[in-house]
């Protein structure tokens, strides 16, 4: 096994300070317009089926975003799917934004591993959008909301 | 460096797993079925009384395969629980229908207190003219600490139903409430 000389050893160090330090930065902003994970506290949008026509989506953001941010990121991905369905109109079924408790644990780094030295409690906003998209045929009815208008305003401030 | 895990840890883990293995991995349906208080159960009076038929109920989580809520499961919660407070009908031709449907049963990853919310999309409609009466996302959160089980797979499975329960209990509250016009 060769060692690793000290200039070496050094640079790997800084790369990993660096790693760390992006992950760090990327973790402490608000939440982006961005798919939800399993990991990462699992923040962004999801969406599913919910009938003909109707799609439910769900935001979770993390304790440095807004409730109002989690419910536009909710009306962009809402608009999103119409589009992506061809539809230009949907309307809002039922909304709602709330904060969620969420208990997170504290670990304490040693080298190799971390260990668990406690918990934190954190509130998360969250948004639940219900839509149905709505056929090109026919005059959108008073409320409907254009898919186009909600993308071109909120767009360029969260994607 | 190499990390060397005690031979215990691995034991616990290992039970917990195979313990969660031999104990099934759905929730279990008398879990998420609440205690009808009076307050929750419907009045004579009420046209909601034994006059709701369940229809569609859907929108099984799975995100994680030791604490998934199964869409056959709910409903069999939903159709004792409905029955038990007086607002089922088996009748087909019950003048109102009830949907359900799991929009999210968000949980956390890991950790010692588990926090679960669960999202339900009810709906109730007029049977006669499909009429809406609500159609409304309800949200419940149940937390489940190390007091209530040491073993971290069988705790998020308490967590997860108890916030189903807790959901199903609102909606009790949510029909007795209901004015029908």
């Amino acid at each position: 096994m060769t060692r690793r000389g000290p200039a070496e050893a050094k640079g790997v160090v800084v790369r990993c300070i660096s790693v760390l330090l992006l992950l760090m930065a990327a973790g402490c902003g608000p939440t982006g317009y961005t798919k939800a994970g399993f990991f990462a506290g699992a923040y962004g949008y999801s969406d599913k089926s919910v009938g003909a026509d109707e799609y439910a989506v769900t935001v979770t953001g993390n304790e440095s975003t807004s409730r109002e941010r989690v419910a536009n990121i909710a009306l962009l991905r809402a608009a999103h799917l119409a589009a992506d369905q061809g539809r230009t109109h949907f309307v809002i079924i039922t909304k709602s934004t709330q904060q969620l408790e969420r208990y997170g644990v504290v670990s304490l780094p040693i080298p190799g591993a971390f260990i668990p030295v406690g918990e934190t409690q954190m509130h998360e906003p969250h948004a639940v959008l219900i839509i149905r998209l709505l056929p090109n045929d026919q005059a959108p009815p008073a409320g409907a909301i254009k898919a186009a208008d909600v993308i071109a305003e909120l767009g360029p401030r969260l994607e | 460096m190499r990390i060397r895990i005690p031979k215990h840890v691995c034991l616990l883990a290992g039970l917990g797993l195979a313990f969660a293995a031999l104990s099934g991995c759905t929730a279990r349906v008398a879990s998420m079925i609440p205690e009808a208080t009076t307050s929750q159960t419907a009045q004579p009076n009420s046209p909601l009384y034994q006059n709701i038929l369940l229809t569609d109920v859907g929108g099984e989580e799975s995100t994680l395969e030791w604490a998934e809520v199964g869409s056959a499961e709910f409903r069999e919660s939903l159709v004792q629980t409905l029955d038990r407070a007086k607002f089922l009908s088996s009748d087909p031709n019950a003048p109102f229908q009830l949907k359900a449907f799991i929009i999210e049963v968000r949980r956390p990853t890991a950790a010692f207190t588990v926090s679960v919310n669960s999202f339900v999309r009810y709906t109730l409609l007029r049977s006669k003219d499909r009429g809406v009466i609500f159609d409304d996302v309800l949200q419940a959160t149940r937390t489940a600490t190390l007091g209530d089980e040491f073993i971290g797979i069988e705790r998020m499975r308490i967590a997860v139903e108890g916030a189903m329960q807790a959901n199903i209990s609102t909606l009790l509250e949510r029909l007795r409430r209901t004015v029908v016009p």
